[in-house]
């Protein structure tokens, strides 16, 4: 468990989340050797028949995998949209019918990011929504894993540290989600938005019986807002017709 | 380690401009940002050849070591002759909606930067065309404007220059933003101070509002835009019934005199002129001893 927090933790060094990222990458390896798809010819003397999408680089090949990742992404979250109707209306079956066939997509989502990132290991939008699913699907820490990797890659990429930090609320790291909110809020306020609804939706779902630690994040979060609503960010668009 | 950090952090914090926490200003299509249009600009800005009399420039007035004021109380041209205004700092004017003190239909650093070179009621620059002429008589000159601009100097692309630059300035940051973007606590007064800067008693932030404590900004999110509104109020200082923009209230500890005339020396002397005018917008409100230094401490760390 100490392990894997300090994996997980935004301040800690690099050094550790390339460990976690070289982790995945060995994980990944050992399923599929990126010397099965070679690029270009086959070579050899005798014939191989190619495979469907041989004439594809690795990297279209894996872009190609991608969407069709985001398209089990979106089909699930369409299940689960229609599991959230079935609640309101008290329809239990429905419910659980459209749940379990989210998890089933969210499932088939995760195969193929999986795929993606083999054939590209530079794919961070891959391993991003890799995360994603696996959140989906309850597993917080293999999706912190694949977040991480994501940010090794592109530290840049925003999305991921939100996702990231909402697996970490979800596991309860307090301190780690906070870190991740004031990165987004230096660089992303919608993203810092998007987290902000997220904690106030955890705390909301504690209910008033709250830890000494969760009280204490509870009033941070409240004064976060308060500064997000009054420090309004400036100009971020053109507005304006020159 | 930590502390390490925490000490590199404020050291990069402490960076005069281009604090990474402010979104990237509107640029017009016309005047793209180039490294080499804003070393050229701020060249520019102190450049006394752009003067009548040879001995004045932008940084004349916008004094960077003065946090681009002048300590004066309103502005002295090239020739001499006062302005009715103080000067205003230049720190985030990229993000203002309308610039200068008075006229809202000023909307880019392009046009603005036109009245002091060419303004003669009363002369400030005292620029005219012939002085791009004679900057064009030296080398340095011909090369970087060739460089930049395809062109040699004109009125155009001296502005265009000058006001590539005016727009990468930026406030340093300050106690406030390390506490906003870095959760690194503020003084307890400084808090409290915050809190009256933020409260409807007050309303301070009614018009000096957002990241840049200024109106007017214009605000904007990718799903919602939201058309800017212009804050302009009249502050009653000196019985002035003259609407003024509300300015920045960044680095506000370092741009004294204060108010559009330069007739208030210090906050203190701000605050109680708040306390005691009559004017539209201004909420009648009474600072008990503690609360008016809690509010200047927090005034000093913006």
């Amino acid at each position: 468990m100490a392990n894997f927090l300090r994996g997980c933790t935004p301040s800690l060094s690099r050094t550790t989340l390339a460990v976690f990222a070289v982790v995945l990458g060995l994980i990944i390896f050992s399923v599929y050797s990126p010397a099965a798809y070679p690029a270009g010819s086959g070579g050899g003397g005798g014939f191989t028949a190619p495979p469907p999408a041989r004439s594809l680089t690795p990297e279209q090949q894996s872009e190609r995998l991608f969407k069709a990742g985001i398209r089990h992404r979106d089909k699930a979250l369409k299940q689960e949209a229609k599991a959230a109707a079935a609640r309101a209306a008290d329809k239990t079956k429905a419910q659980n019918r459209a749940l379990a066939k989210a998890q089933k997509e969210f499932a088939k989502a995760i195969e193929k990011q999986s795929e993606a990132i083999q054939f590209d290991p530079q794919n961070y939008k891959a391993a991003n929504e890799l995360g994603y699913a696996l959140r989906k699907t309850g597993d917080y820490r293999k999706a912190i894993g694949a977040y991480n990797y994501s940010l090794k890659i592109n530290p840049n990429f925003h999305q991921a540290t939100e996702y990231r930090a909402e697996a970490l609320l979800a596991l309860g790291y307090l301190e780690e989600t906070k870190g991740a909110y004031l990165k987004l809020f230096r660089n992303d306020r919608e993203l810092a938005g998007q987290l902000m609804a997220a904690m106030q939706a955890w705390l909301a779902a504690k209910g008033k019986d709250l830890s000494e630690d969760e009280a204490a994040f509870s009033a941070w979060v409240e004064e976060r807002q308060r500064l997000a609503n009054i420090t309004t960010d400036l100009s971020l668009g053109n507005t304006r017709v020159w | 380690m930590v502390n390490t950090l925490i000490l590199l952090g404020s050291l990069l914090l402490a960076a005069p401009a281009g604090a990474a926490f402010y979104p990237q200003p509107l640029v017009p299509g016309d005047n793209p940002q180039t490294p080499a249009k804003i070393a050229l600009g701020k060249r520019l800005f102190s450049e006394t050849a752009l003067s009548v009399t040879g001995t004045y420039s932008c940084a004349s007035c916008h004094q960077p070591h003065r946090h681009f004021t002048d300590g004066l109380k309103q502005a002295v041209g090239a020739t001499g002759e006062q302005h009715a205004f103080n000067t205003p700092t230049l720190y985030n004017v990229a993000f203002n909606v309308s610039l200068g003190w008075t006229d809202q239909q000023i909307t880019s650093l392009e046009h603005q930067h036109r009245v002091p070179l060419e303004n003669r009621n009363p002369v400030e620059m005292g620029y005219s065309p012939t002085l791009a002429e004679a900057l064009a008589q030296q080398e340095s000159y011909r090369t970087a404007f060739a460089a930049v601009f395809a062109s040699a100097p004109s009125t155009q692309n001296i502005v265009q220059a000058i006001a590539s630059y005016v727009r990468t300035l930026r406030a340093p940051a300050s106690a406030f933003d390390r506490y906003l973007f870095y959760d690194q606590p503020m003084t307890p007064e400084q808090h409290t101070g915050m809190d009256l800067f933020f409260s409807d008693r007050l309303g301070c932030a009614t018009c000096h509002a957002s990241l840049n404590f200024s109106g007017p900004i214009q605000h904007r999110t990718r799903q919602q835009p939201v058309v800017p509104e212009a804050v302009f109020h009249v502050t009653g200082v000196n019985n002035s019934y003259q609407a003024f923009r509300a300015p920045t209230l960044r680095s506000v500890a370092h741009t004294a005199p204060y108010m559009h005339d330069g007739s208030l020396a210090t906050l203190d002397e701000v605050l109680r002129h708040y306390q005691t005018t009559q004017r539209e917008r201004i909420p009648k409100f009474r600072l008990s001893p503690a609360e008016h230094r809690a509010l200047i401490s927090f005034l000093k760390a913006l």
